[in-house]
Parts: structure tokens; C-alpha cells; sequence
């Protein structure tokens, strides 16, 4: 049976070229719309973590590392090795910082043995003193991590109960950690033991000394009592050990230096929406306005007919309607396979901690995206839509 | 035990061959002959595009076949099998919804094209006891140098032509 | 019972110059009536038919339809008079070129409730006009003798109580034309439906009980058959 949707899908149909560039300006709306909003949530929602939960206030690492070096590993980093001089633990305990909680970290990159081995950066946490590792733990077979153990991050494809071989060591794996945003996320985590072991197997498979020195702390974490300001400790270590080969970091550096990037992606990506959108806006518009002066015959003819002016309106509204539909729906099925090669890339390429959003979220930002790609197609044709509602049906008639 | 997996492993890999060459020729024969009765220029485009995505893995750009030393294939190998597999089904909804619901067909064809990039990235998680549809973590092995960034490109062009048509079959449904 | 009534009249456009497109006219049709109207092109015909239908408003005088005067109607009243009293039949092919015949049959009435099995009535005025073959056809699969004779089915479809025809013969050969006579003629005589045909084709005169021409915008009448 005919229906005012039928003529308005109709009418869609006339023009298949014409409607598929609608459809498809749309779609790419809806998808930008939607892959912008998770990229800017998900990078604001990493660095929110980065800040809240990174745990440390200090960071001591070796000083031969330049700050964006440690930065890329603390983030998002390749598996690196690395070692603090000996006695380093030692010399910062003996410092008057105000220090509430010191943990050190030895990281340790495995091999890439065969061909399908994982190339990940082990990491020796000091189980008893670490105050970082467990707040992301999500669930673990025993209270305590025990010689070969590991923990493993999220992005690790294995899981609780499982055995991982690292340096020919088959590792049980204890628990793994929650979504960090962070490099943690595609770390392995052991005890002080099972790192000495695996730094030996590493020595004795490559025949090859990791570090000159005995120690095998990476990087020593520092919280410290309230009231103690992170920067001044930061200064007082790098015044004190800095010519030991020792430099000490507070993390809100970086975070203030994510911000500012993140401030620029984030910017970056609203100014792209904002153009994406200037431009739907503008081709769904004239492309529209051209259908219409060319079906004036037609619109006049459905107001002989009877047709009121709000009913022709509601005609042409509803094809806006059915194809900015169309394009949302697809727009969200673009996104919703972009997203995850985004996921996967986005951290290589913007050296930024990416936390992928909620399903919820996701879900919300996808009717939202398609709702307003719908309204976006609707608002740029309402202009011509109107005015052809309001030509005369003489006028419309003036072909025939 | 290992050596029985090692001649299981070696067989399936000659049915894949000869899969491949058989399909090979019984495309070239019948090719022509699907596509006249196929009025949807998209659907054309993904028979044409499904065909080379399932001749890459083991014909085109092969995987590395080498076996582990405990006998058993690599992940890539599974990758190869799971492409080729994409690549088949995105023929056969090609024709079979040639004449009707092709907007379902091109919905189905986007999926498998994905997914040949999604599970070797280890981004969906397809895994099975003793096999894991992955890639090597060695950047100059032949599936990440070679097969994956020609599967990559096969799979976009097939998701590009499969949103074109699916465009296209919202427009015109099946008339 | 008196359908159409036009007093006095007159209408003016003032597009460039002003232009008498209509001088005074009055005229009244009564139901079963068959009115023709003849003259050259411009001679204002059209103009009337259009004011008639609600489609253009007179400078000055009253039109009244099936006893409603259409001044000072609204949008929309005017839009449910054209719906419900008038079958009207613009010159050349007005129609929706992606629906098919039968859908551009029916889509009077579907603009504003209608009861009833609208289809069915549908395939019986096809039926009636010998095109229900054409039915499920497209505009541009047809002749346009078969157009004219579904324009004139769709004008029917609403029951209305006049029908009102421009140039219905143009660009017909002449066996279409007078086919498409024989159905105003038949309608008229076997269905007692009201007719206000103009035309400047002379063939016209033969048809019709009324007669009447017309001339810079000043109707005469011709002769009463």
C-alpha cells in the first residue's frame, strides 16, 4: 500500500547517484563523529588513569635516559633494559625526602625467541613494597606473588592458570592486571627472584652482560608523605646522586606534558569534526536544494492533488530522514570497525595512553553520533525543504 | 604422536594447495559465468576481490610454512587458513545473494574482511587448543612483511566496495 | 444543485505589466453538468480552470465550490476541497514518475483519510479505462493516450464532485483524442459526473452540453447541446 514513506523512498530511488552521495556524506558524518568522540574520551580517560593511579610521586631512573625516552617506556614504550648504578636504593633511602613508600622495578626485555613468541618488557617488582602493580591487579590465584609467578597485563593474550615461557622459564601466570592505557598493559610482571633468574638466563643466552654494574633496579618509585612536594624531593635527589648517573623525574611532569599534547590531539580532532560537519552540512544542503528545483512539477502536483504545505513538507522531510538514517546506521558500522584498528595504532602513533572507553560509553557515543548526524542531515535540507513548501502551486505548475 | 600432527599438518596443507588450485581454475571457468546473471557491479567487485583474498595466504603472498620444532605449525599458518576461509565465504555471499537481500551479503562480506585484519592483530581473539589465528612477532617474516599488508589492502578494497553496494542496495532494495 | 459558481470574476497579474488574464466572468455550473470551453492559448482558460480548483485567487469577484466560497481559505482547507470535491487534470503528463500507475491512481487518497478499499476502486477505474494491464507499470513504460486515461482515473478515485480538465487532448493523435472524449462523454452521460473541460482543440465541440469561449479573458457562450 502506498505511503507518504513510500513516495519519500521512492523519490530516493529516482536518483540512486545522488542519493548515494547523500547517504555516503552522512555516513562519513556519523562515522567521524562517533570515532572522534571514543578517541578524545578514551585519551582524556587515559590520562586521567596515568594521573590518578600511577601511583608514584618520583620516578628515579638512570640518568643517561632522556626524559622522552622514559616517557615512551613508561607509556607506551618498546620492551627496553636499563640499570640504575649499584647502591642507588640505598643512596635515596639515606635522603631526608619524607619518602612514605619506596619500590624498586628492574626491567628486563625478553627475546624474541621464535617466531610467534611474545616481545614483551618483563618487569621484577618487589612484591612486599610495591604500591603501582597492585592497584591494577584484577584478580590473583594466592596473596602473594611467588618465584615463577608472573602477572601479566591486560593486552597479554593468555590468562589466570596459564604457563608463559620466557628465556626457556615456564612462568605460571598468578593474575593479570586491569586496562592501564599504559605500557603496563603489554608488560609481565615477576618477583625479585624469577627476574634475577630470567636476567641470568638472558646473560647466559646471549652471551652477553646486561649491565656493568650488580644492580638490577631499572627504576625506583617514590611515594611520599603528605605535605612533601614531589618536585622539590625531584631536585634534591637530582642536587644529590645527579652526578652518580642517577636522575629523578615527578611524575606530574608527565602529565602536564601529556596534557599538552593531548590538548593539541584533542583540539585536532574537534576542529576536524567541526569542518566534517561545516561540509555535510553544505552538501546535504545544495545537494538537496538541486533535487528539489527539480522536482518542483512533482511537488506542485501533489498539491493540486491535495497535499498540504505541511504534508509536502513532511514528504521531503522524511527523505532527509531515510537517508540521513541510512547514513548514521552505516556511519556506526564504519566506527564501530574503525575503532578497534584505532585502538591498536593510536599508541604507536601518538605516544599518548589510549584507555579504550566502556562498551557503555561506546554504545552511548554511537546513538549519539547517529542521532546527531540525523539532525545535521535534517537541519541542511530544512532551508530548501521550507522554501519549497512555500512556492505556489501555480509557480510549481509553471512547466506544464 | 608429534610426527602423526607433523603428517596431519603436511597433508591439510596439500588439500589447501590443491584447494587452491582447483579454485583457481574453477573461478577462471565460471567467473564470467556468475557475473553475467550478477546485475550489482559491488557484488562483481567483492566475487573478483574475495577470489584474490583467498589466494594470497597460500598462493600470491604465502605464509611461512616452516614448522615449529615441536612439529607443530606456526600461528601464521592458522592465519593463512582463517584468511583463505574469509576469502571463500565472501565468494560464495557474493552469489548466493546475487539475486536477492545483497544488502546482506555486502553486511557479511564487511565482517570477514575485517576480521581477516582484526584476528591476525590479536584484536578479536580466535583461538583454539594448540592453534591462534596470529602473526609472527618478527617484522621480516613473510606473513607480516608480505601477506598481511596484502591482505590489509584486499580486505579495505572489499570493505570499501561492500559499504559502496550496501549503499546501494538501501537505495534500490532489490528492484 | 449548483457545484461551481464564479460572480464577477476578474484576475490581474502583475507580473511586468499588468495583465487582464480574466474580465468578469460569471458562470455557473450545475451537477451532471458538461461545460467546454474553447480558445486560442492565452486567452485566459487555463487562468480560470486554476482559479477553480484553488490553484490561483481571483483579483476580485466570489467563486463558490459545492456551496463554499473559496476566498479567505486556509492552506489547508483549500488543500482538503482540492482533495475531496475536485478531479483535477493539468495539461501534459503530472504525474510521479517512480510511482506506478496504480500508485499514482490511488495517491489522492492517500494525501487525506479516505476509507475503504482504495486499490480495488483503483483497478476497476483502470479496468474501466483499459489499462488495468498498465497497472503495476511505470509513467515511462506507457503511451501517453494510456497516461491521459490513468490521469483521468485518478481524478476519479476521490469521488469529487467536478472534474475539471486542461487541455486534456493535447499532444494526442486523434484516435487518443477521441478516445479520451468518448470517457468525459460517457462519465457525463452513463455517471452523471460534472465536467469543466477547456480546450483549444476545436474537436472539443462536439462534446459537452455547454459550450462557451474564450476570448482576452471574457467568456462567451457558444451554444447548448
Amino acid at each position: 500500500m502506498l505511503s507518504i514513506s513510500k513516495i519519500a523512498k521512492r523519490n530516493i530511488q529516482r536518483k540512486p547517484l545522488r542519493s548515494f552521495c547523500l547517504i555516503l556524506t552522512v555516513m562519513l558524518l556519523s562515522s567521524f563523529v562517533f570515532i572522534g568522540s571514543v578517541l578524545n574520551v578514551s585519551l582524556s580517560d587515559g590520562a586521567v588513569s596515568l594521573a590518578n593511579r600511577l601511583g608514584a610521586d618520583v620516578m628515579i631512573v638512570p640518568s643517561s635516559y632522556r626524559f622522552s625516552q622514559v616517557e615512551g617506556i613508561i607509556l607506551t614504550g618498546k620492551p627496553s633494559s636499563f640499570y640504575l648504578p649499584d647502591n642507588a636504593l640505598e643512596e635515596v633511602q639515606k635522603l631526608d625526602l619524607g619518602i612514605e613508600k619506596i619500590s624498586p622495578q628492574t626491567f628486563l626485555a625478553s627475546f624474541k625467541m621464535s617466531c610467534c613468541s611474545y616481545p614483551v618488557q618483563l618487569i621484577g617488582i618487589d612484591y612486599d613494597s610495591d604500591f603501582i602493580i597492585k592497584h591494577w591487579l584484577g584478580k590473583i590465584l594466592s596473596q602473594k606473588l611467588r618465584e615463577g609467578e608472573l602477572i601479566i597485563g591486560n593486552n597479554i593474550a593468555s590468562d589466570v592458570g596459564e604457563y608463559l615461557r620466557f628465556f626457556g622459564q615456564d612462568l605460571k601466570v598468578a593474575g593479570k592486571l586491569e586496562k592501564t592505557g599504559m605500557a603496563f598493559d603489554s608488560s609481565v610482571f615477576v618477583d625479585r627472584a624469577t627476574i634475577e633468574k630470567l636476567a641470568y638466563e638472558s646473560e647466559r643466552i646471549s652471551a652477553k652482560r646486561l649491565h656493568d654494574s650488580s644492580s638490577r633496579n631499572s627504576v625506583i618509585m617514590l611515594k611520599l608523605k603528605s605535605g612533601h612536594d614531589p618536585e622539590a624531593a625531584a631536585m634534591e635527589i637530582n642536587r644529590v646522586l645527579g652526578s652518580r648517573g642517577i636522575q629523578a623525574i615527578f611524575s606530574k611532569s608527565f602529565v602536564n606534558n601529556m596534557s599538552q599534547s593531548l590538548v593539541f590531539v584533542s583540539r585536532a580532532i574537534t576542529l576536524s569534526l567541526a569542518v566534517i560537519w561545516f561540509l555535510a552540512v553544505i552538501i546535504i544542503g545544495l545537494l538537496f536544494a538541486l533535487s528539489i528545483s527539480e522536482r518542483r512539477l512533482e511537488m506542485g502536483t501533489l498539491r493540486y492533488l491535495g497535499a498540504t504545505r505541511a504534508k509536502l513538507t513532511r514528504i521531503m522531510l522524511s527523505e532527509v530522514l531515510m537517508i540521513s538514517s541510512y547514513g548514521a546506521i552505516l556511519g556506526i558500522f564504519l566506527g564501530a570497525l574503525v575503532i578497534p584498528v584505532i585502538n591498536s595504532r593510536v599508541i604507536e602513533a601518538l605516544r599518548l595512553p589510549f584507555l579504550l572507553s566502556s562498551i557503555q560509553f561506546m554504545i552511548s557515543a554511537a546513538i549519539i553520533s547517529g542521532a546527531f548526524a540525523i539532525l545535521t542531515g535534517m537541519l541542511a535540507a530544512l532551508i530548501p525543504v521550507l522554501r519549497a513548501g512555500r512556492v505556489e502551486i501555480n509557480d510549481m505548475l509553471s512547466e506544464v | 604422536m608429534t610426527e602423526k600432527r607433523a603428517e596431519f599438518h603436511v597433508k591439510a596443507l596439500l588439500i589447501i594447495r590443491h584447494f587452491c588450485a582447483l579454485e583457481i581454475f574453477a573461478k577462471v571457468c565460471i567467473i564470467e559465468l556468475i557475473m553475467r546473471n550478477m546485475r550489482n557491479i559491488f557484488l562483481k567487485m567483492n566475487l573478483a576481490l574475495g577470489f584474490v583474498l583467498a589466494s594470497i595466504p597460500f598462493v600470491l603472498y604465502p605464509v611461512c610454512e616452516n614448522l615449529k620444532p615441536d612439529g607443530t605449525h606456526m600461528n601464521c599458518f592458522y592465519t593463512g587458513i582463517f584468511v583463505t576461509a574469509m576469502g571463500i565465504i565472501v565468494v560464495i555471499l557474493s552469489f548466493a545473494f546475487a539475486k536477492k537481500f545483497s544488502g546482506m551479503a555486502f553486511v557479511l562480506a564487511i565482517i570477514a574482511a575485517a576480521l581477516t585484519w582484526l584476528a591476525p592483530n590479536g584484536i578479536v581473539n580466535i583461538a583454539g587448543e594448540n592453534w591462534k589465528i596470529a602473526l609472527c612477532s618478527v617484522s621480516s617474516h613473510a606473513c607480516v612483511a608480505d601477506t598481511m599488508p596484502k591482505v590489509a589492502l584486499i580486505a579495505s578494497a572489499i570493505i570499501v566496495s561492500s559499504f559502496a553496494g550496501l549503499i546501494l542496495a538501501l537505495i534500490k532494495g532489490d528492484r | 444543485m449548483k457545484i461551481l459558481r464564479f460572480e464577477n470574476i476578474t484576475k490581474i497579474f502583475n507580473s511586468r505589466s499588468s495583465l487582464k488574464a480574466l474580465d468578469n466572468i460569471t458562470l455557473e455550473i450545475e451537477s451532471g453538468d458538461f461545460v467546454n470551453i474553447i480558445g486560442r492559448s492565452g486567452s485566459g482558460k487555463s487562468t480560470l480552470l486554476k482559479i477553480s480548483a484553488g490553484i490561483l485567487t481571483p483579483t476580485s469577484g466570489e467563486i463558490e465550490l459545492d456551496g463554499e466560497n473559496l476566498a479567505n481559505k486556509s492552506d489547508s482547507e483549500l488543500s482538503r476541497i482540492r482533495n475531496y470535491k475536485i478531479g483535477f487534470i493539468p495539461q501534459g503528463a503530472s504525474v510521479l514518475p517512480n510511482l506506478t500507475i496504480i500508485e499514482n491512481v490511488i495517491l489522492p487518497a492517500i494525501l487525506w483519510e479516505h476509507g475503504g478499499d482504495i486499490t480495488g476502486y483503483a483497478m476497476i477505474l483502470l479496468e474501466k479505462f483499459g489499462i488495468a494491464n498498465l497497472a503495476n507499470s511505470y509513467p515511462s513504460e506507457v503511451s501517453g493516450g494510456e497516461l491521459r486515461r490513468a490521469l483521468i482515473a485518478r481524478a476519479l478515485i476521490n469521488h469529487p464532485k467536478i472534474i475539471l480538465a486542461d487541455e486534456p487532448t493535447s499532444n494526442l493523435d486523434s484516435e487518443s483524442s477521441q478516445n479520451i472524449l468518448q470517457i468525459f462523454s460517457r462519465l457525463n452521460s452513463q455517471e452523471n459526473v460534472t465536467l469543466l473541460l477547456v480546450s483549444h482543440d476545436l474537436d472539443t465541440l462536439k462534446f459537452g452540453k455547454r459550450v462557451f469561449e474564450m476570448n482576452d479573458g471574457i467568456l462567451t457562450q457558444k451554444s447548448v447541446l
